[in-house]
């Protein structure tokens, strides 16, 4: 399950580096602009350092499971964030631009965003076995699907 | 069509004496051009895409570093 949560946040990680680059119209460049667009990066960083423990001695065994149950309350918490910096992403790059996301770019956005916040409340093997895999199947449809060319 | 008019001559003589003050500092010929990007101005998307770069390798780094300890 550690395993797929990593497979899960790495194409997340390249993915916010793709889409970064509908930012390159915007003018002029405020400086709360530029603190906001760099919430996101700082989410996903945040989420990888919390995923993984704290680099241990070469003989040291880690135990992948446990280290994921202690923390997927801090984990989830913050990747949910994302969500909601996702949102306002949106909206700054225009009305007409937020509309036109449509109503999947909404329901996607709430089932994901229920979906961390139950992750982050429940210690549910089923449940995190069952949404880390929906997760990834999200995550590589939307990536090949709404993101295929730079633009 | 506009005629082709010649640079005024204080500003030929002010080149000549550039290019002599050039070959006098620097004698060796240049055998390999540095860069090939001269007098472009980074834009302000290019320029703050940089940080936002930093921040999301530095995660990518955990990630595959991760990984690497796993194996």
């Amino acid at each position: 399950m550690h395993a797929v949560w990593i497979a899960n946040l790495f194409p997340y990680l390249v993915v916010a580096w793709w889409i970064f680059y509908r930012w390159r119209n915007q003018q002029p460049w405020t400086f709360f602009l530029f603190i906001f667009v760099l919430f996101s990066p700082t989410i996903l960083y945040l989420a990888s350092s919390i995923l993984f423990p704290p680099e241990s001695a070469p003989d040291e065994f880690v135990d992948y499971k446990t280290h994921y149950y202690s923390n997927h309350r801090a984990f989830f918490i913050v990747f949910g964030l994302f969500t909601p910096v996702d949102v306002v992403d949106s909206l700054l790059k225009g009305l007409p631009h937020f509309l036109a996301l449509g109503t999947s770019y909404f329901i996607s956005g709430a089932l994901f965003f229920a979906g961390l916040v139950t992750a982050a409340i429940t210690r549910n093997e089923r449940y995190h076995q069952c949404y880390a895999i929906t997760f990834l199947v999200r995550t590589t449809a939307i990536s090949f699907t709404l993101f295929r060319t730079l633009s | 069509m506009r005629k082709h008019v010649p640079p005024p001559l204080a500003h030929c003589a002010e080149t000549r004496r550039r290019d002599a003050l050039l070959r006098v500092l620097f004698p060796l010929p240049i055998l390999r051009q540095t860069s090939y990007i001269k007098h472009v101005l980074m834009d302000a998307f290019s320029y703050l895409s940089v940080l936002v770069s930093i921040i999301l390798a530095l995660g990518m780094t955990r990630v595959l570093a991760g990984v690497g300890e796993m194996l």
